[in-house]
């Protein structure tokens, strides 16, 4: 028997409305380990390049790790990934919350979803076994509505749910996957794809527990783990003041994403930080089995924005995205624009992204009020924000078009506004600039998914002798968060295989490696001790470069290269003011380092792995997949 | 009072109004929350504590000579 794992796939075919499990095996296990490994193996296998990711041939995965619901602090995440409906190409989302665990004490490891049914549906899954219920009653309901509606249907309060609201119904290409209304798989577009699908929830319960092969070394762990998180300066920030507590430093250090990533600055960063935050704050948070406990509920007693603390709390990227983004400085209308994207099932950051980019279109003429039936969208006005939210979710007037995205939106629009339109592989950006972090910019640039903020090292945590958190990756030169220089490449490259560790075994990056509570020592221990598996940091690592180059082999086939891997304009261009006035990422300079980052990779010139490098991975039979 | 001295590089926004790098007088068995005190930094816009190249915690006792980094939560969200 598998200890931390069940060793069981549940295959699930709407269509036919079947489903089967497959058990691969613990040699298949210890190769992909995980989340974004075990999709990148099913989206390659069974899913052909060129297919339209709204249609019954697109793959749909539910996944968590090996160790997801071992009884540490953060280990609780799992992925939802299939072919993006808004990038077109590799396309996965991570969440905490209840669900992961859930769905492993329900008896599979991951689900592989393929087909579309008939009518909506929902699937039921309980200790092993699966239904196919009617999901006809909830259609059309918002997430909090729909979680109601499903507990009280299958009689059970304690069933974790992941939802669909009114956008992924509706196909909008950023809706996002709910659970429980308070945490989301909230990019790429994974809600869509359900919508696709009639698929309107997954619904999980279970009444066993994951064991673990030394329970006494995991509980010795967990209760060191625990400790630390209590004392740890950055851990101490999250449980004190949750993510808005980055607010105030991203705005000194002057990489606050301000009016379309115009500026670094924002005027009104005061009134959005986590001083601020205590005006709507209503309790903490947490997921499964954590003690950092750094989510946030919110609530207000306002006609205009009331707050309902059952619908979830901002954290950082949508302060940032619905608030300096677009020049607002009003917390309470974030608040109430985070709580109608999550009502509605929409990602936040592209919502955020979409508002800047409009208003930035209005200001420059290209967009007027001709184009929105009168309704003025200037910068800073926060009823504006919510009304396009409105627009986008029931797809009316322009909103009909930004709900395919802010690429494709720019491309339909013309009259110059792609000039404003800022993705990268077709994906809009999480709220860090590049131009501040550069170990991020390379990160957005090489990722998979596009740009992706929790993929990449923030190099502002490694200055001086703070490298020291990087000692036991061989890295000890202190980390310049402005260059772009080889040192940067070396860093980055064994950064980003450092926080794949987290991604790839579905634990969050806010209690890990490399600079949270947990230590590469205790990470690699407490693995070894759940999984029973002699294992080591060098094996996991490889199994999070198998997973990056899986996902990158998978983008390739669909037609992404070299081109693919960059920054947007606006990052080449001289920040105007605050502390990094003048500074800009040199776009030669930066193409070098791409270059430099495939050759330490092993890829070759036009950022393809070699036929080595599958050798190295174990994934020759991967070699014919390549175009 | 006895005093020691501690060397204490600051980065980012930190530095506004203060400086990157110097030597801070402190009493004799203070601890990193009494440097942030002297420095008047709020705890708040701490998010990393480095004590001689090892994790520091706010509640670390310091001993003359030692290398304070600090940083502000500025990573990732």
């Amino acid at each position: 028997m598998p200890f931390g794992y069940n060793g069981k796939i549940l295959h699930v075919d709407l269509t036919r409305q079947e489903w089967r499990v497959e058990e691969p095996g613990e040699k298949w296990y210890r190769t992909y380990m995980g989340g974004s490994a075990f999709a990148s193996y099913y989206l390659l296998k069974l899913l052909k390049p060129g297919v339209n990711p709204l249609s019954p041939e697109n793959v749909l995965i539910f996944a968590c790790s090996v160790v997801t619901g071992a009884p540490i602090s953060g280990w609780n995440r799992y992925t939802v990934a299939a072919k993006s409906p808004l990038t077109h190409a590799f396309g996965e989302s991570e969440a905490a919350g209840y669900f992961g665990p859930e769905l492993k004490f329900a008896g599979f490891d991951a689900i592989v979803i393929r087909g579309r049914a008939a009518k909506p549906t929902y699937l039921f899954i309980k200790d092993g076994e699966v239904q196919f219920r009617d999901a006809e009653d909830v259609w059309g309901l918002d997430n909090f509505e729909t979680l109601l509606r499903i507990q009280e249907e299958v009689g059970d309060k304690r069933v974790r749910v992941a939802s669909i609201g009114p956008a992924g119904e509706r196909l909008i290409r950023f809706a996002n996957v709910s659970n429980d209304v308070e945490h989301f798989n909230g990019r790429t577009g994974m809600g869509a794809v359900l919508g696709s699908k009639n698929l309107k929830a997954v619904a999980v319960r279970g009444a066993k527990r994951m064991e673990s092969a030394e329970p006494e070394k995991v509980r010795e762990i967990a209760r060191w783990h625990n400790a630390r998180i209590k004392t740890h300066p950055p851990n101490v920030g999250l449980t004190r003041f949750g993510t808005p507590g980055l607010v105030k430093g991203l705005n000194a250090a002057g990489i606050l994403p301000t009016r379309n990533f115009r500026e670094g600055v924002f005027e009104g960063a005061d009134k959005l930080n986590a001083d601020a935050y205590a005006s709507i704050l209503h309790s903490s948070g947490t997921c499964w089995n954590c003690a950092v406990k750094c989510k946030r509920r919110v609530a207000l007693d306002d006609e205009k924005y009331p707050l309902n603390p059952k619908w979830g709390g901002p954290e950082y990227e949508t302060i940032a995205a619905l608030g300096s983004m677009i020049g607002n400085d009003n917390l309470p209308a974030v608040a109430r624009g985070n709580q109608l994207c999550n009502l509605y099932g929409m990602d936040t950051i592209t919502m955020g992204n979409i508002t800047a980019f409009v208003m930035e279109c209005f200001e420059n003429g290209i967009l007027t009020e001709k184009d929105t039936g009168g309704r003025k969208l200037d910068f800073g006005d926060p009823d504006a924000m919510l009304w396009l939210i409105e627009e986008v979710v029931h797809r009316r007037g322009i909103g009909d078009i930004l709900a395919e995205g802010v690429k494709t939106a720019s491309e339909r629009i013309g009259r110059g506004s792609e000039q404003f339109a800022f993705t990268i592989k077709g994906n809009d950006l999480p709220l860090h600039d590049g131009r501040g972090k550069t170990g991020v910019a390379l990160g957005y640039a090489l990722s998979s998914t596009g740009a992706d903020h929790v993929e990449t090292p923030h190099d502002v945590n490694f200055q001086g002798d703070a490298v020291a958190k990087l000692y036991a990756l061989g890295l000890l030169d202190p980390v310049e968060p402005l260059k772009t220089d080889s040192a940067k490449v070396r860093f980055f490259a064994l950064g980003q295989k450092a926080w794949g560790v987290n991604n790839l075994l579905s634990i969050c990056n806010f209690t890990s490696v490399p600079f949270h509570a947990m230590t590469f020592h205790n990470l690699v221990e407490a693995v070894r001790a759940v999984t029973g598996w002699d294992t080591s940091l060098y094996e996991i690592m490889l199994a999070v470069e198998r997973s990056m180059v899986m996902s990158r082999i998978f983008n390739l086939r669909e037609g992404l290269g070299p081109e693919d891997d960059r920054v947007i304009r606006r990052w080449h261009e001289a920040m105007p003011g605050g502390p990094l006035q003048g500074r800009k990422i040199d776009e030669q300079e930066f193409r070098r380092a791409v270059e430099l980052f495939y050759e330490l990779s092993g890829w070759d010139t036009r950022g393809r792995p070699t036929f080595g490098k599958l050798v190295e991975l174990n994934l020759e039979w991967l070699q014919s997949e390549m175009p | 009072m006895m005093t020691m001295r501690v060397l204490v590089s600051l980065y980012s926004g930190l530095r506004s109004d203060r400086f990157a790098e110097a030597e801070v007088e402190l009493p004799e068995g203070a601890a990193v929350a009494d440097l942030l005190d002297k420095l008047q930094i709020p705890l708040q816009d701490v998010g990393i504590v480095v004590v001689n190249t090892r994790s520091g915690t706010f509640q670390q006792k310091l001993q003359a000579d030692d290398r304070i980094t600090l940083i502000p939560p500025i990573g990732g969200g």
